[in-house]
């Protein structure tokens, strides 16, 4: 069927990959575990403290049994319910529940404050619908291309490519760029424990038979993300203080039509931040949100109200959060280098399905590109619809106590790092990763950078070594694809102390001014 | 402030000004204690990663061989960690994503709950998983301050349920 397609021309290729990959949802179970992954994402999103990307790491446990298609489902699926759920408590008791609404909150909880709870959490729903689908569009538009222009990529560009991938994930950790470099060089070592890949050697095993084969990622990722949090929580936790009491009237639910009206250019504004952002690897929703704020202000009449309850920041900053998701899951799977967090634990857990994200996935399997387009865009409408029902429960789950979900956590932790391989040992790992990685979190290295090291080591080392072998150093220098990411790459980490040093001699200089000015 | 100066003014010199609450207030002697700690870790790591690449054993693969990656790593981490001493230790700078202080209370949970899930994971395969999740969730409970029978026999009961059905029942997990 598909060679008789071929002789048609390349339109009913494509066609025939749409009409193949739409024909997933067709299917009842892939439907089932839509839903589940929905409920368990909302509620992730719900409880401030559970990121998506430790319900990505926790899922990743129990779906390496399923189909691949099934399991990127339920883990997609959890990405987008989760950042419909974050919004409630932004909204309701002024905390993230997950990093992607940090500029919900601007808006949110003043308006909420102000009696209108309900009518921010319908914007803010909508607005994520919007944003999620405008980046679903961005996905199925520009994935394949991309991934065709990738797969001429040589060892040096691919280099060139993780230590882009690499670096743009430190780069936006303001304030932290050594200590990023220090964790991904960590995740960069990790990666070369076990087998040399070249020359078969034994590296850092120390004896131990099951490292022969590296270090796993799913425990490593599970302990860093999901353990190391619920200790970090645990440690910090004061007995003598009680939790924030939710807001719980909620007020008018729908905006009326001047203010629908009014709601259209922020969310442009939001959709375009975050389609140009969200193509960035490894920026996430959280900075992608804060400056489509920043930008809707800019061009608003009613500057004065944002950060007082303003439903056009609200609106723009939710639209563009979501946005990012299209270009994180376009540069995850068409150039292998994870959009954020949460696509380096997907990473991890395709590549024991055995698909390895990259210029070949996309360019030799065009379907899976529409498969995720109608998954995600299943989750979103779906998503939606539960978000404007279920707002009235989500209230009362804001008052359970944090420590049930603690041990929620640590036991379904234990038992799903253990379902992966029925191995003890895939335990022993998650809880010495969840020990370095609560060390890491008061110590402030970040763990993202450390889980991309790992799932990119083997593609640094191996391109890398690839290169020098064939034409050395010189092979860089001749490759103007891997020289423009090199510079990229400069600028992404020199530029934030660059600017920081810059701000400090300002303020240096005028604090000078003020002095001599007093002086008689 | 606005949410840009926010993300400006994340990296602060010396003092980290109290929030609202007034409770975050760390001194210049404490970032440059914290921040020495986070130098002195790296800089064993990179030492250990060093040392353990001169075991790795070479059969003639060169300059280019199974050393030649974790060496460079090596040597990034020590070379990072030194310059972490210029950046963060001398000025005592650090980030303002601090985390929240730790409390005495807190690390007697955390060294407690350890326990309780070392014993957990030795029991593996040697009691039932359904038994061994409901004394381990039991005894979280009670050590997390919650009593009353719904949270001490309802709760576990729950957990104990799920995890048997969704594991040991429709995963296959040979858990018992």
């Amino acid at each position: 069927m598909t060679h008789f397609l071929e002789m048609l021309g390349p339109s009913l290729v494509t066609a025939n990959a749409v009409l193949d990959g739409f024909s997933i949802i067709l299917q009842l179970d892939t439907l089932l575990y839509i839903g589940l992954g929905m409920l368990v994402g909302m509620l992730v999103g719900a409880f401030p403290g559970v990121t998506a990307t430790m319900a990505v790491a926790l899922a990743a446990g129990f779906t390496m049994t399923m189909e691949p298609m099934q399991g990127l489902a339920v883990l997609l699926t959890i990405y987008v319910a989760a950042q419909f759920g974050d919004r409630v408590p932004a909204i309701l008791i002024n905390t993230p529940g997950t990093p992607a609404s940090i500029s919900t909150t601007f808006d949110g909880y003043p308006l909420a404050r102000q009696g209108k709870a309900g009518l921010a959490m319908t914007v803010s729903a909508f607005g994520s619908a919007v944003g999620m689908l405008v980046g679903i569009v961005l996905l199925a538009v520009i994935a394949i291309p991309l991934a065709r222009f990738a797969r001429e990529f040589g060892p040096p560009e691919l280099f060139a490519l993780v230590v882009f991938g690499l670096t743009m994930m430190i780069g936006v950790s303001s304030g932290r760029i050594i200590k990023g470099l220090i964790a991904g060089c960590f995740g960069l070592f990790l990666a070369t424990v076990g087998r040399d890949p070249v020359s078969g050697d034994a590296r850092f095993t120390m004896d131990i038979l099951e490292l022969n084969s590296g270090v796993p990622f799913i425990p490593v990722i599970i302990g860093l993300f999901g353990v190391a949090e619920v200790l970090n929580q645990m440690l910090t936790h004061n007995k003598n203080i009680t939790q924030t009491k939710p807001i719980s009237q909620l007020g008018q639910w729908w905006p009326d039509k001047k203010t629908s009206k009014s709601l259209i250019k922020p969310t442009a504004v939001g959709a375009a931040t975050g389609s140009v952002i969200g193509l960035v690897p490894a920026v996430g929703g959280d900075i992608s949100g804060i400056i489509g704020w920043d930008n809707a202000r800019r061009v608003s009449k009613e500057k004065e109200k944002f950060g007082k309850g303003s439903l056009e920041g609200l609106m723009a900053g939710d639209t563009s959060t979501t946005t990012t998701l299209g270009g994180s899951v376009t540069t995850t799977m068409a150039l292998g280098i994870p959009g954020d967090s949460v696509m380096a634990v997907l990473i991890g857990s395709m590549m024991i399905w055995g698909i390895q994200p990259g210029p070949a996935l996309f360019s030799s399997n065009p379907s899976m590109v529409y498969s995720l387009v109608a998954i995600l865009t299943v989750a979103t409408l779906l998503s939606l619809a539960v978000s404007l029902l279920r707002m009235k429960s989500m209230v009362k789950l804001l008052e359970l106590n944090q420590a049930y979900l603690w041990i929620i956590i640590l036991v379904f932790c234990m038992v799903g790092t253990y379902s992966i391989n029925n191995s003890v040992f895939d335990v022993v790992v998650m809880l010495l990763m969840g020990i370095i990685g609560l060390v890491m979190l008061r110590l402030d290295f970040p763990a993202g950078p450390t889980v991309l090291g790992l799932i990119l080591g083997p593609l640094a080392e191996a391109n890398l070594r690839r290169t020098l072998i064939g034409g050395g150093w010189e092979s860089f220098l001749s490759s103007p694809i891997a020289m423009i990411l090199f510079i990229i790459s400069a600028a992404a980490l020199l530029f934030p102390p660059l600017r920081e040093m810059s701000r400090r001699r300002k303020a240096e200089v005028g604090e000078k001014g003020k002095f001599s000015a007093n002086v008689p | 402030m606005t949410p840009q100066d926010t993300l400006d003014q994340r990296h602060s010199t010396g003092v980290i000004e109290s929030d609202d609450s007034g409770a975050v207030r760390h001194s210049a002697s404490k970032i440059r204690i914290r921040e020495s700690l986070a130098v002195t870790l790296a800089l064993v790591g990179g030492i250990a990663v060093l040392i353990g690449t001169n075991n790795i054993p070479l059969r003639g693969t060169g300059e280019l061989g199974p050393r030649f990656w974790p060496a460079l790593l090596g040597w990034g981490i020590v070379g990072l960690s030194v310059l972490l001493v210029t950046t963060n230790v001398l000025p005592a700078r650090t980030s303002q994503d601090t985390p929240s202080p730790m409390t005495r209370y807190g690390a007697t949970q955390l060294i407690l709950t350890f326990g309780v899930l070392l014993a957990y994971l030795s029991l593996f395969n040697v009691i039932t998983l359904w038994l061994i999740t409901f004394v381990t969730v039991a005894l979280l409970v009670l050590l997390y301050g919650f009593r009353g029978w719904k949270v001490l026999i309802l709760f576990p009961g729950i957990i104990a349920a799920v995890l048997h059905i969704l594991f040991v029942v429709l995963l296959r997990v040979p858990l018992g």
